[in-house]
């Protein structure tokens, strides 16, 4: 027989169900963050550590921030988020449920 | 009963002489508070449409959604009368697999609007549309079956049988076990293979044939925790491997979708404790 069989539908019909949203989203989160940090390494990187005790820096990253709409609330509610759920691994995989 | 069909036939038959429609009548009148209550439950029929997946590999083309409507007052509450009723009236070119219709052999495992689940034990919503597709993210042989030899090797590989290195102590007799080790068993020996966890599970979608998926693990650890085994090490060893058991990220919609009220995503986290 040669006729290539379908697969059956899984994302598009799937009910997205709170267990599995989850996960999903700390991995989204995760990656978002980890794109911030690596970022900001690269620029310190180029500008060097001596950044850090100038005071006007921070001033800079604040403004330049506020380019991208609501990037700063976005940006906190992905890190406690992520935090959440990694306390929320720990817990279960160390202790059971 | 048959007199109720006879009085029915009367009401509905316009034709008849009233004289003989009054002979009638008060033959059957005894019976008359009876059959006030019939007329009143035929009134109204309640139309539901199920969207069901349909291929057909002798003529193949782009697998589609055809629609069919029941009327849900002649149906059986649960979505395998209604899978009945349509190819026994509709289309008899529905296939489908089933069997025990009671929850017990698994046969029936398919996603019932978007959730895994047994035809047999899933009642209907009343409202609305219904969609019925087979287990996700398999390869499908025709409308609603999909080829599982892939699961069943992934059970084999486990070995799921008893495995012993000293013979028992009494020869010819059973091998015992304390009430307490036979309860650490409950939650999973229960299992009926029908998949609804497996293909259920994003991580499994996405590597079927290297994660062995909840239903294998399950069975792993059922296994591991039998005390009349004595192989548990090289079962422990067997599954210790990046892709085998390491694919599970906790995500837990096996525990969602068994129709048996198991909790793989537990007891893969028991394995994954005793691999530390």
């Amino acid at each position: 027989m040669n006729i290539l069989r379908p697969l059956s539908p899984h994302l598009p019909i799937y009910k997205p169900q709170l267990t599995s949203t989850f996960p999903i989203s700390n991995r989204i989160s995760g990656a978002f963050l980890t794109t911030i940090v690596f970022f900001f390494y690269l620029l310190c990187l180029k500008i060097g550590l001596i950044c850090f005790t100038y005071e006007n820096v921070y001033q800079i990253f604040f403004y330049s921030s506020k380019l991208i709409l609501i990037s700063v609330e976005i940006t906190a509610l992905a890190l406690l988020y992520h935090i959440t759920n990694g306390v929320r691994h720990l817990l279960t995989d160390f202790s059971g449920f | 009963m048959a007199s109720g069909l006879v009085r029915r036939a009367i009401c509905r038959a316009p034709a008849l002489a009233p004289a003989s429609r009054a002979v009638i009548a008060r033959q059957h009148a005894s019976e008359a508070e009876a059959q006030q209550v019939e007329p009143k439950a035929r009134a109204d029929s309640k139309p539901k449409t199920f969207q069901i997946y349909r291929w057909n590999p002798d003529s193949p083309q782009k697998p589609e959604l055809a629609s069919y409507e029941i009327n849900l007052k002649e149906c059986g509450p649960m979505v395998l009368d209604a899978l009945i009723k349509i190819k026994n009236e509709m289309d008899p070119t529905l296939t489908f697999r089933r069997s025990c219709r009671e929850g017990i052999c698994g046969s029936c495992a398919m996603n019932i609007d978007g959730r895994n689940g047994l035809a047999c034990l899933t009642k209907i919503p009343s409202d609305g549309l219904t969609m019925i597709t087979p287990l996700p993210h398999m390869y499908v042989i025709k409308d609603l079956v999909v080829d599982m030899t892939n699961f069943y090797n992934q059970y084999k590989s486990i070995e799921p049988w008893l495995k012993r290195k000293s013979p028992p102590e009494e020869q010819g007799k059973e091998i015992r076990q304390s009430k307490e080790d036979r309860k650490k068993l409950d939650g999973m020996y229960e299992c009926i293979l029908c998949a609804c966890c497996s293909t259920s599970c994003p991580s499994y979608w996405w590597n079927p044939e290297s994660y062995l998926g909840p239903a294998a693990l399950l069975h792993a650890n059922r296994w591991i925790m039998d005390s009349r085994d004595e192989y548990t090490k090289e079962r422990l060893d067997a599954v210790n491997d990046e892709y085998k058991l390491y694919r599970c990220h906790t995500i837990l919609n096996c525990a969602k979708a068994c129709p048996k009220g198991l909790n793989p995503g537990m007891q893969i986290q028991n394995i994954k404790k005793l691999e530390l």
